[in-house]
């Protein structure tokens, strides 16, 4: 039995225990309560900038409201893609396998989180945010694909649960809002050990068969993956919806992204999943080209 | 914004944000997907920059990859008059 199989064995027996759901311990108050926090105000978009310095403590409240939604939503988008990707994985895998059995349990967990942030957006703000992603065909087939959308994952996830870890213990928050980024976390960094270690196998498989140039077309794609990530936290439509005052808020994000201090806050958001890509030849400085 | 500067814009978003060979020719008949010049992860920056020239939001619900063929075509579908 591989590593990556007896991890995942590990990992199905640990998902299987009802006593450990956390969603299970959440409460949902019936609205929003308009003076608490929703989001931590230092995770903010506009954070720091003279935009977020202009608002008063209402106002900022609303911002950080609307971007939860905005977050939540990009959740419930990035899991219904991952969903859909697990499945395929499963279906692609011996039966009786441990790494399919896992991979069933991610799933069904994606399922729950994804549910969760659906009722999140819909009880509090009337509507998950609209997807604007638009699928092509893709550009990699085979053991390729199946490589790329595990490390999409893992940089998905890893960016998410630096988000979820920090806002499970803002006591500012509101309890709702806690305890949803509280059992996302949890949950996910059972996630994150597996993504680690199978895309460690899928990658140290790949440089074994790619040809010269392959890797970095990889890395290329997950810098643009992570790049996208990050600029879909400045979300116009939230924005619009906090009833920010600016007369152009495009401009407006245009300039925020361009911001010294937003660059550093990109970079420090994933050093860590950078790190580990570059370990495995699959980021962009890092890649053989 | 005349047509001809509309035109202007967008070949100089696109000519910003492609990838692959940046010195390859680009002008407004050049397919932007089937040449990968732009992947699915550039569109919704492009998106929002249509959003801006248009001064207002779009549906995206409603919006096939076929919109951003090329940049002619981002023309006809978003801007059937000519100019935002």
């Amino acid at each position: 039995m591989s590593d990556v199989h007896a991890l995942a064995a590990r990992l199905v027996d640990a998902s299987a225990r009802p006593d450990r759901d956390p969603y299970i311990g959440i409460e949902w108050p019936s609205a929003r309560d308009a003076q608490a926090w929703y989001f931590s105000p230092e995770l903010v978009s506009l954070h720091g900038m003279p935009a977020w310095d202009t608002l008063d403590e209402a106002k900022r409240r609303d911002l950080a409201f609307f971007e939860a939604v905005n977050f939540a939503s990009l959740n419930v988008h990035g899991e219904t893609r991952l969903i859909a990707g697990l499945e395929a994985s499963v279906a692609a895998q011996p039966r009786d396998d441990a790494i399919a059995a896992y991979l069933t349990c991610f799933r069904d967990e994606e399922a729950k989180h994804r549910e969760a942030f659906v009722r999140f957006c819909t009880q509090y703000a009337g509507a998950v945010y609209p997807d604007r992603s638009l699928a092509l065909a893709p550009a990699w087939d085979g053991e390729d694909a199946q490589l790329l959308f595990f490390a999409r994952v893992l940089v998905f996830e890893e960016f998410v649960d630096q988000y979820n870890t920090a806002m499970a213990r803002d006591a500012r928050l509101a309890p709702v809002a806690r305890q949803l980024n509280r059992a996302h976390h949890l949950e996910e960094s059972r996630h994150l050990a597996f993504g680690r270690a199978w895309l460690a196998q899928g990658a140290a498989a790949g440089h074994a068969r790619w040809r010269a140039g392959e890797a970095r077309a990889i890395a290329l794609d997950l810098a643009d993956f992570r790049r996208a990530l990050w600029r879909d936290l400045f979300c116009v439509q939230a924005w619009r919806d906090a009833r920010l005052s600016h007369a152009d808020l495009y401009a407006l994000r245009l300039a925020a992204l361009a911001e010294p201090v937003v660059l550093a806050r990109e970079q420090a958001l994933f050093a860590g999943v950078e790190r580990f890509l570059r370990g495995l030849g699959l980021s962009v400085d890092g890649a053989a080209a | 914004m005349s047509a001809p500067e509309l035109r202007t814009a967008l070949l100089d978003w696109v000519r910003a944000h492609r990838r692959g060979a940046q010195d390859a020719p680009l002008d407004a008949d050049t397919l932007l997907l089937q040449e990968r010049l732009l992947t699915s992860l550039q569109l919704p920056e492009l998106l929002l920059f249509i959003e801006q020239l248009r001064g207002q939001p779009l549906d995206v619900a409603s919006i096939r990859p076929g919109a951003f063929a090329s940049v002619a075509a981002i023309e006809r579908h978003f801007f059937p008059d000519g100019t935002p």
